[in-house]
């Protein structure tokens, strides 16, 4: 059995455990409490079939695109000049550590008050929460990187965006693509809560609704959902890219 | 034409003076070894001719628009393959990608690692990949090249056959500073000789004739003896 072979087999059987010790809670506990995972799979499957429920993830995916894209673009630039420009990473200091320390419920709510409800507030307090993630671990890698290539890059005039390209971004890729699960998945968490407390549309919406109408099956439902975005995030999109990235490790003669 | 000129330079790192009131000047085309201990300054000397280290005091004015450096280890990017590494130098410098393919299968060929294009460095020998080094250096057509001790980590054989390479692609009009300590490797491509000594003075000398060049090697051996 190769090593990958044996990697999956863990994982499915940490997957078995999980949904065995599922199966036994919902025996337990009450059916208001908590679905069992076949009530949820069969709600799952009714919910697929009706045009809502694309049009609920459709607003929810558009939201996590937006916030992600926004938050890695200034979390990177900023992260790389911080990285070059000891003074601006003083100067950000307590910004960062501002945004870092503050309980995201009180970012939500500073948001609904100051944006109202809907999409633009959602994904503000996306990007307010994540950007400084991607920033640290982007200006902690840029600090880290050998001084020799640097000095090849100015030696030989490389432009900004040669640099970026052939030597902050593939010297920085295992760290940044570690940084990009954590943040994907703290993404796809903060927007449901911020659609929770605070949207008209979208899966964490669909939850609330859910909940207020006392149907636990519907709601673990959407859960499910929620962990599947996580997972094609973390597995069809991440894990190819972090494999581009970083398939110059693997190469042998 | 004078490529290079020194005038009192200063140079101090980390609250060490490493330069006290150098000057120099290098017209284009020469060829020069620097020769010298260790610690007395000669990687510090090239940096300080390409602007990656800036004097404390006085000025050095480099007319050179394109500087090839090979240093003492190869300094590959380990995430480009061996072509991409020589190709991505090159884009500076305005060569058009058919130019660059063609120049790196030139250099490549050349140097006989024309089957090693695709390889990434971690995947060459400690010279084959001192060898990318060298092409990478000339690809850019270099007016200024410096080398800074880049064979000295490679068996005499593989150093004879690498300086056969470098005397292949100099011209007339690339201007070289070769540092080395080892002067019988330098002083064959040389005109004239600088040596560094620790206590901030220098020399320059001639080498133009045989005698020239034995002399002062007998002079830095005898030196370094004592």
């Amino acid at each position: 059995m190769n090593v990958r072979t044996r990697h999956y087999l863990l994982q499915a059987l940490g997957l078995s455990l999980l949904l065995l010790c599922w199966q036994w809670l919902s025996g337990v506990l009450s059916p208001m409490i908590l679905a069992t995972p076949l009530q949820t799979v069969m709600r799952l499957a009714q919910l697929l079939l009706t045009n809502d429920f694309w049009q609920v993830l459709l607003v929810t995916l558009v939201r996590l695109a937006g916030a992600l894209s926004i938050a890695c673009l200034i979390g990177f630039v900023l992260g790389v000049c911080a990285g070059r420009r000891p003074w601006l990473k003083h100067f950000l200091e307590p910004l960062r550590w501002l945004l870092m320390s503050v309980p995201p419920v009180v970012v939500v709510l500073l948001a609904m008050l100051w944006l109202g409800m809907g999409s633009s507030m959602v994904i503000f307090i996306t990007v307010l929460l994540l950007s400084p993630t991607i920033y640290i671990n982007t200006y902690k890698g840029i600090e880290q990187i050998d001084r020799h290539w640097l000095d090849l890059a100015t030696i030989y005039k490389f432009s900004t965006v040669q640099r970026v390209i052939n030597i902050y971004v593939p010297a920085i890729a295992a760290q940044l693509c570690a940084t990009m699960v954590v943040v994907c998945c703290s993404g796809v968490r903060i927007i449901v809560l911020a659609e929770v407390l605070g949207a008209h549309k979208g899966l964490g919406y669909e939850l609330a609704n859910a909940r207020g109408n006392f149907d636990t099956n519907e709601l673990y439902a959407w859960v499910l959902v929620s962990l599947l975005l996580v997972a094609i995030l973390e597995f069809l999109l991440l894990r190819p890219i972090q494999n581009k990235l970083l398939r110059w490790k693997n190469a042998t003669n | 034409m004078q490529l290079i000129n020194a005038s009192k330079v200063t140079l101090a790192l980390a609250g060490k003076t490493i330069f006290n009131q150098l000057s120099f000047t290098v017209e284009q085309g020469e060829k020069i070894a620097l020769i010298g201990d260790s610690g007395v300054g000669k990687t510090s000397f090239l940096n300080l001719v390409c602007g990656l280290h800036e004097p404390l005091k006085g000025s050095i004015n480099n007319q050179a628009k394109r500087i090839g450096y090979v240093f003492q280890e190869p300094r590959l990017l380990p995430w480009l393959t061996v072509s991409k590494n020589i190709e991505e130098v090159m884009k500076p410098y305005g060569f058009s990608a058919y130019e660059r393919q063609q120049k790196v299968a030139e250099l490549l060929t050349v140097m006989q690692l024309a089957h090693c294009t695709e390889y990434y460095p971690h995947q060459l020998s400690g010279g084959m990949a001192q060898r990318v080094s060298l092409a990478r250096a000339f690809a850019i057509e270099p007016d200024l090249l410096l080398l800074d001790e880049p064979f000295s980590a490679l068996d005499k054989r593989l150093r004879n056959q690498l300086t056969k390479y470098l005397a292949q692609f100099l011209t007339p009009q690339t201007t070289l500073i070769y540092v080395s300590h080892s002067p019988e490797d330098v002083l064959g491509l040389a005109h004239q000789c600088l040596v560094l000594q620790h206590d901030h003075q220098y020399s320059w000398h001639q080498l133009d004739t045989d005698q020239q060049c034995q002399a002062l090697l007998d002079n830095f051996c005898s030196n370094k003896a004592h």
